[in-house]
């Protein structure tokens, strides 16, 4: 048997995804078109400078404004182009057919979403690497030094990596045209936030920010590691998004989610401990507020039932079944983790002011959290119980836009009627009638507080007691599936 | 190598999209599947190819089952859906390396086995194209190369011949009978039942998610209650028919431009009491022939066009 060359173990190792859309790039105009004119962009600025401006002797801080004009077109480039590029490619090859003909190969979800980074990490390191000539010209124009220049690059590439995830998640979400637009919509925000992000931040390092202190690294490396949390759960989403229906898409993101709990909470204790700034507890304590509301609106909208592939790997033992439970795909076990995640966050934040009790300096956040927390129960449980009653029969992805909904209307309707009751004015609005809204306890001004807080607690506690036969009942039918044998087909023979 | 479907059931909350039907298929035997549209067909064919899982039942394919062992189940698929590739910037070359990589079949092994499943397609001269400059039967060609290039085992196509010339058509059918030559299990599914019914070996009809008859074409064509009699008479088609519309055995006519159809019951010899009684009436007949039920009468038959 002829033995394999390194190249073509090399070529066996990468990923089949990555050399299906690298060579698309390739035989596909758009990218070289980009190319030729992000080159031309640089070699504009970089001539233009060099031919009208007259006193490059005197100028010393000349190569710091060329290097931002250059880092702009990269940025531009990078954040936009690249992005839209991938997610349309991705976003097109999404339906029904070419998704099911990757499906019935023997790659993996999580192996065609690398493969999709990869490519276009591939095309990003293409324009970084076609910038560097240029940036290096402006080095010897004066005004910048290494080190931070390096790390403005590095920086930049981290951010063009958030955008390709941005783009890779936008891709990968199913629905009309009309969702996909939206979705579209939103993933651009996000970019035009990264975009102005990269720009200040560049601006920041060429102007000596002291790249050799603490003072910098300390929250530089902070800020690296949460936007790596952060894209690594866009990656996890996105696997879970291009993961068949029947697949357990919830394992790996629930797991992943309580990774991210734990490390933003160990991130958040070195803070404390080396810095004594308790501005990162506040900051976690919302965020987890925040993301496990959002895995609760997941939740709510898996299917009630799980298939029989993940039923066929729900553990026999009942402490491991319980377990499976919390974190198998199914729609009660994910309400129950996200409940549970949500009162855990506020436990530890309460435990950690009991023992540091200048935690409790500024009780905002702390107040905004368990408020939020228990609206986002109270709505999402009411909104399941609606669609249960009412929309039984519609898909169960149906139950979100339910909530959305009762959310708007329980947050808008009683303000207008306090409007429209109390003269026309907002200013003689009783405070009582916000308290429909769960973001009201953010107007410090308006004092609601205890009455949210009773609110919510009251309607979150009935919804969830109404909610507990409905977990019961879906943990009885959470029971491993004992598998047909072929002996049973003897007597089904057609 | 063997397919076994059993006991599948697959439910759209209140629709039963596939309603515990049982059949199984071997290696060399092309089956043909047919059922009206919304009978559950694709469905089935999808929970066969690992696509969905099923809400009860299984599938094993030569003793795997798709719930239990989907990766090793897919190896032993190949799985031509309805709709065509749409892949942008691709060529038919690229097209099938990317399957071929995603297959996990090895750089010196992969060359070969595209060249080869490209020359058994005949897409040798098209595989610098790129997949969009196609036609609808070169794309169809390119999409049974994609399910061929793993060498699997079992075959499941959905609607190969749908908005095929017949020239194309044609070829279609020629590979599918190379392919069972070759030992490969073929389920295909298709509308244009003259077409399976001249490549099927067996076929399985299923209606609103039930499965209405699996077996042998000849097994179910003589399992019908009456057969069917082609009967030419010199000028006088008419009154034949007045004639036949008298007799109890006739169960159905059709009527012709210078013949008549007729679907009798009863034996043989029922059969012969009534052509005697049809020259004792006086009629002068040219032809008389005992028709061949195919598939389009036995599917006629057999359905009734419900939809799920």
């Amino acid at each position: 048997m002829q033995t394999p060359s390194i190249a073509a173990r090399l070529d066996d190792f990468i990923n089949p995804i990555a050399v299906k859309e690298l060579r698309q790039a390739v035989k596909g105009r758009f990218v070289a078109a980009v190319l030729i004119l992000f080159l031309l962009a640089q070699l504009i600025i970089v001539g233009c400078v060099l031919i009208f401006n007259d006193n490059i002797g005197q100028n010393f801080q000349l190569g710091r404004g060329v290097f931002g004009g250059l880092l702009i077109v990269l940025l531009v480039t990078c954040v936009f182009f690249l992005p839209a590029f991938t997610a349309a490619r991705f976003a097109a090859e999404r339906s029904d057919t070419n998704v099911d003909l990757l499906f019935i190969t023997t790659l993996r979800p999580a192996q065609i979403i690398w493969g999709k980074t990869i490519a276009a990490m591939i095309l990003v390191f293409l324009f970084f690497s076609a910038a560097l000539p240029f940036m290096t010209v402006t080095y010897l124009l004066r005004g910048l030094d290494i080190p931070s220049t390096l790390v403005a690059v590095a920086f930049n590439l981290l951010l063009a990596t958030i955008c390709i995830q941005v783009s890779i998640l936008v891709g990968a979400l199913p629905g009309s045209l009309l969702a996909r637009g939206f979705f579209f919509l939103v993933g651009l925000g996000c970019l035009i936030c990264i975009f102005v992000a990269g720009i200040v931040l560049a601006d920041e390092f060429t102007f000596g920010m002291g790249v050799t202190t603490w003072s910098f690294w300390g929250p530089a490396i902070s800020t690296v590691f949460l936007m790596l949390l952060g894209t690594g759960l866009m990656t996890m989403l996105s696997v879970a998004l291009v993961s068949p229906p029947s697949a357990n898409r919830a394992l790996p993101l629930r797991i992943y989610l309580l990774f991210v709990w734990a490390a933003t909470a160990i991130l958040a204790a070195i803070w404390y401990l080396v810095e004594g700034d308790r501005e990162f507890w506040e900051a976690w304590l919302v965020m987890m507020t925040l993301l496990f509301s959002a895995c609760m609106l997941f939740a709510v909208s898996e299917r009630h039932h799980p298939g029989p592939r993940v039923r066929k790997r729900i553990p026999r033992r009942l402490p491991l079944r319980i377990l499976a439970f919390f974190f198998y795909s199914g729609s009660a076990g994910g309400v129950c983790f996200s409940i549970l995640m949500l009162a855990l966050t506020v436990a530890a934040y309460c435990s950690l002011a009991a023992a540091f009790p200048s935690l409790w300096y500024d009780e905002e956040s702390f107040r905004f959290s368990v408020t939020f927390s228990l609206y986002a129960i109270a709505y999402l449980l009411s909104a399941r119980d609606l669609k249960q009653i009412f929309f039984k029969y519609k898909p169960a992805p149906y139950t979100a836009l339910f909530a959305f909904l009762l959310a708007a209307f329980g947050a808008v309707t009683p303000m207008i009627a306090g409007f429209l009751i109390h003269a026309n004015t907002w200013h003689r609005i009783s405070p009582l009638w916000y308290i429909g809204n769960p973001f009201a306890v953010l107007w410090s001004d308006l004092g609601v507080w205890p009455e949210c807080f009773w609110f919510s607690f009251a309607w979150a506690t009935i919804m969830f007691f109404l909610a507990i036969p409905w977990i019961v009942r879906r943990f009885r039918e959470f029971t491993r599936l004992d598998a047909l044998t072929l002996s049973d087909t003897e007597t089904a023979d057609g | 190598m063997e397919a076994r479907i059993l006991n599948l059931k697959k439910y759209f909350d209140k629709t039963r999209a596939v309603d515990d039907i049982s059949f199984g298929f071997s290696a060399g035997q092309v089956v043909g599947f047919v059922g009206p549209n919304g009978a559950g067909k694709t469905t089935t064919m999808r929970i066969i190819a690992t696509l969905d899982d099923p809400t009860h039942g299984d599938v094993f394919l030569d003793g795997i089952s798709v719930i239990q062992d989907p990766e090793k189940a897919r190896r032993l698929v190949g799985y031509m859906p309805d709709s065509l590739p749409t892949h942008r910037d691709v060529t038919v070359d690229d097209y099938l390396d990317f399957f071929a990589r995603a297959f996990g079949i090895r750089a010196p092994r992969r060359r070969a086995v595209i060249d080869q499943v490209e020359q058994f397609t005949n897409l040798i001269g098209i595989r610098d194209k790129f997949l969009k400059a196609l036609s609808k039967g070169m794309k169809q060609r390119v999409s049974l190369a994609r399910a061929l290039i793993h060498d699997p085992a079992i075959l499941i196509l959905d609607e190969p011949a749908a908005g095929l010339d017949p020239r194309a058509r044609i070829e279609l059918r020629e590979l599918l009978k190379a392919l069972a030559e070759h030992g490969k299990a073929i389920l295909v599914s298709s509308h244009i039942l003259s077409e399976l019914g001249e490549i099927c070996d067996s076929v399985v009809i299923i209606e609103k998610g039930k499965l209405l008859h699996a077996g042998s074409i000849d097994a179910i064509a003589q399992s019908r209650p009456y057969r069917t009699i082609l009967i030419r008479v010199k000028d006088a088609a008419d009154a034949l028919h007045a004639r036949l519309l008298e007799l109890p055995a006739v169960e159905r006519i059709r009527p012709l431009k210078d013949a008549v159809e007729v679907d009798i019951t009863g034996t043989d010899d029922d059969s012969g009491e009534l052509m005697t009684q049809l020259v004792k009436d006086g009629f002068k007949i040219l032809e008389i022939r005992c028709l061949k039920a195919d598939l389009e009468d036995i599917f006629m038959d057999v359905t009734k066009g419900e939809l799920n």
